[in-house]
């Protein structure tokens, strides 16, 4: 990879990344050490990407997803990445901001619902991008992002209840 | 509780924006990028000067010390303090009596 095309892809999908690492790992500097180490592992190591098998942008989501998880595993040694009993609690509509109280139900969700969820709902990659950056197959992928949609109608269903009451009760942080 | 449609969750789903990436993370790969304040430059800063005239400069200033060299070389007038004492009397006298032309005869 020469130095003008690094450049282009720096550019290109930095913000992605970040964005990614920072709604998985939920801190900015965890969030800006994983988006410096997939690119420099596209730095040192760019024959890791083969342009045969899919698109750089998935690649490049995978790294930083390996990433945090190893940083989630090393915090939850113990805890499973796909709870398939996972219980959706529903949030409390009078804790904070919509957008705190959504961002705390994404962050609740297992590892693997909660990555699909994120490169579905908000990268807006595709069912086979994201089963190729989470080297997994797509019914998986597609059943992880069922799931995710599942709690996550159930967790913020008192954010109904609560702008029923109350329309401007709850701003954004936007 | 009756939960949230696909459209609702799509819609509050929309309100949790995650920041864009912080420019240290660009300054990380591209240094070059890094914005310094203006006084900072005087102390980190470099000049890109063409080879011809750096050469130029060079030979000007090797010239002026070249010429400054040889002035400061230039022997100059020994200017001695003289002391009453240094004057002493002859300590033998050489008479050399010389005639003049109109004396000869």
């Amino acid at each position: 990879m020469t130095d003008p095309e690094f450049r282009a892809a720096f550019h290109e999908h930095k913000d992605a990344i970040y964005r990614f690492a920072w709604r998985m790992t939920n801190s900015a500097a965890a969030a800006e050490d994983v988006a410096q180490d997939v690119f420099l592992s596209l730095l040192r190591r760019p024959d890791g990407f083969d342009h045969t098998r899919g698109q750089l942008r998935s690649f490049l989501f995978g790294v930083a997803r390996n990433l945090a998880l190893k940083r989630w595993r090393e915090e939850n040694r113990w805890a499973p990445l796909e709870e398939e009993r996972f219980i959706a609690e529903p949030v409390d509509a009078a804790r904070g901001e919509t957008a705190e109280i959504v961002g705390a139900a994404v962050r609740a969700l297992p590892p693997l619902q909660r990555e699909a969820l994120v490169l579905a709902e908000y990268e807006g990659l595709s069912l086979d991008e994201i089963a190729h950056a989470v080297e997994s197959e797509v019914g998986a992928v597609k059943a992880r992002l069922h799931r995710a949609r599942e709690n996550l109608r159930r967790m913020l269903a008192p954010l109904k209840e609560s702008d029923k009451r109350s329309p401007a009760s709850h701003g954004t942080t936007e | 509780m009756e939960p949230l449609s696909e459209k609702e969750l799509g819609e509050l789903l929309k309100k949790w924006q995650a920041p864009a990436a912080p420019p240290g993370l660009e300054e990380k790969f591209f240094p070059e990028t890094r914005r310094l304040p203006w006084w900072r430059w005087l102390f980190s800063g470099s000049v890109r000067v063409p080879v011809p005239v750096c050469v130029i400069a060079l030979v000007i200033l090797l010239v002026s010390v070249f010429a400054t060299t040889r002035t400061s070389q230039a022997p100059e007038p020994s200017l001695r303090e003289v002391k009453f004492s240094d004057f002493q009397p002859v300590k033998q006298l050489q008479p050399r009596i010389i005639r003049g032309a109109y004396e000869g005869n």
